[in-house]
């Protein structure tokens, strides 16, 4: 018997990793006890790889599954004792509390992650410290004015003519800083990009590779639907791996109250025309509201209560600046689908 | 004749901000005038009445900062609300060192505004007045011939007059008659006076 491979695939054993989803714990001494129909793929598994009897202990951290620990038995079968079950049990309490401590720290850790894939895309950064500053300008304008103008109203003599030069001021700084943002939005167009081939199915796995940690904490699982012979698309390499994660993680936030054991995230690409590729981020989430369907792209439009709403918007830039489109809609069976199209690279000089 | 409201130099190379601000003071009472630039600003001959200055950290040529130097160097007694649109904690801490009376971040808290513009009004009229004061007392220190200079040295470490005679080989009935005039010229009621006025105009006692 080849020794047991430290993981095994949710895929090679789905009954138990529903059961154990529920908190339940899986326990056969016989591999005909577990039900023939649901289980028929976990029977295969483990007749497989020669497990006989086997105890498996859900981790429950705050409600949520988040591991779980196995006691198999590969030379004979082994009767389970409720004791034994029970120790077990204990046991797996135990480890949960430290594994809570440890995906606290693990958190902090995809914080700073978070941060840095941000980080890499200087255009960001721009963005925020420019518009923090170049808004700010009309701001304290405007706050100074109305100011001055409440304190003419409460004095005896209020002057009209003063009071419409500040009304007049304060409608030029509010357009002055609509300028600030719709120079923004143009911003990511601008900026040079380092255009070369890339292949997009290839970009999409890397992300996704990125992103399984913080999938798995989120017990949310990510298929890869890739498509085979995609041609190279031309584009700046890490503004399009900040559009896949920017879908990925609006994918992520939007299944966060979803239950557990129907959160998915499925991402395709495929051949969208002779000239085009698509690449789709399909959640199970809560969907998109239809009145935010039209907006839900624009700058600092969100539904999130931690969201800046920047995300979406940045998405859009990218992919306008290379000459693609993006789309959002919900889903028949719930959730949302978001996509983008990337235009192929053309064949000869 | 009624005192003139102190005045407030408002300097942000922001047009919009600056002319809100200055709106602003004057809603508050005070006069404004904006500028536009360190070096328009100190191209303004200097103002003796009660004033201060609402200054921006960062403009394109020489910053608010540079002006804080500039004014230090030249001795000029004029106390500096900082403004700026940026949390930089360095410009703050250099600015607050150099004797900033307020370092305030736009979009700016008008009751915050307001209370530092009146304390540094307040703290410019008083700096002013100290720096008036040293100028007389060094002005009259200029007046002393050397010889009363010397006794005045010793007369305010405590030195009896037998001792500071001996000391500058004079007779004491003649240093009598010098510590009178030093007292005279120094505009001095009391040794403990006198005492006090040293200290302000930076007179060491020679050879003790």
């Amino acid at each position: 018997v080849d020794p047991l491979p430290a993981a095994l695939g949710f895929e090679e054993i789905p009954w138990s990793v529903t059961q154990l989803r529920r908190g339940e714990t899986v326990r056969f001494t016989r591999i005909e006890e577990l039900p023939e129909r649901g289980a028929a793929v976990d029977r295969q598994t483990y007749r497989r790889l020669g497990v006989k009897s086997q105890v498996v202990i859900p981790l429950t951290v705050e409600g949520v599954v988040i591991a779980a620990l196995a006691f198999t038995a590969v030379a004979a079968e082994r009767a389970w004792r409720d004791e034994f079950v029970q120790r077990l049990q204990l046991l797996g309490e135990v480890f949960a509390n430290t594994l809570s401590r440890r995906r606290s720290e693990m958190e902090g850790q995809r914080l700073r992650q978070d941060l840095a894939h941000v980080g890499r895309v200087s255009t960001v950064g721009e963005l925020t410290a420019s518009l923090a500053h170049e808004l700010n300008q009309p701001l304290t304008a405007i706050l100074a004015n109305a100011q001055s103008a409440r304190r003419i109203l409460e004095s005896d003599k209020a002057d009209l003519t003063e009071l419409r030069a500040i009304v007049g001021d304060i409608v030029e700084d509010d357009q002055r800083a609509s300028e600030v943002i719709s120079r923004l939005r143009g911003l990511l167009k601008k900026d040079p990009l380092e255009r070369s081939s890339v292949d997009v199915g290839e970009l999409v796995g890397q992300v996704a590779r990125l992103v399984a940690g913080d999938a798995i904490l989120r017990n949310v699982l990510i298929q890869l639907e890739l498509a085979p012979d995609l041609p190279p698309v031309y584009g700046d390499r890490v503004q399009l791996q900040q559009v896949v994660l920017n879908l990925i993680l609006n994918g992520l936030d939007a299944m966060r109250d979803s239950e557990v054991g129907h959160r998915a995230l499925v991402l395709r690409t495929a051949r969208d025309g002779p000239e085009t590729v698509e690449v789709t981020v399909q959640d199970s989430g809560i969907g998109i509201e239809k009145t935010n369907l039209d907006h839900i792209f624009d700058p600092f439009y969100t539904t999130k209560a931690d969201g800046l709403g920047m995300g979406l918007a940045i998405v859009r830039s990218i992919v306008t600046a290379h000459g693609g489109r993006v789309g959002a809609r919900n889903n028949l069976e719930g959730g949302a689908t978001f996509s983008f199209t990337l235009p192929v690279v053309k064949e000869g000089p | 004749m009624v005192p003139a409201a102190p005045l407030v130099f408002v300097v942000d190379d922001d047009a919009s901000v600056r002319k809100s601000l200055a709106r602003l003071v004057k809603a508050a009472g005070y006069e404004a005038e904006p500028f536009s630039s360190v070096r328009d600003f100190l191209a303004r001959p200097p103002y003796d009445g009660p004033c201060c200055l609402v200054l921006d950290v960062r403009m394109p040529g020489l910053t608010g900062l540079d002006l804080q130097e500039t004014l230090r160097v030249a001795g000029q007694r004029l106390s500096i609300v900082f403004i700026t649109g940026y949390g930089d904690v360095r410009a703050s801490v250099k600015a607050m060192k150099g004797g900033a009376v307020d370092f305030l971040t736009k979009p700016l808290d008008e009751g915050t505004l307001l209370a530092a513009i009146q304390r540094a009004v307040a703290r410019t009229l008083e700096e002013r007045r100290e720096q008036a004061r040293l100028a007389e007392v060094r002005s009259h220190i200029t007046t002393l011939t050397p010889r009363e200079a010397e006794v005045f040295a010793l007369v305010v470490t405590g030195m009896p007059n037998k001792q500071i005679g001996h000391g500058l080989g004079i007779a004491e009935k003649t240093v009598k008659v010098h510590r009178a005039r030093v007292m005279e010229k120094m505009r001095a009621g009391s040794l403990a006076e006198l005492v006090r006025l040293a200290g302000a105009g930076g007179v060491i006692a020679a050879g003790s």
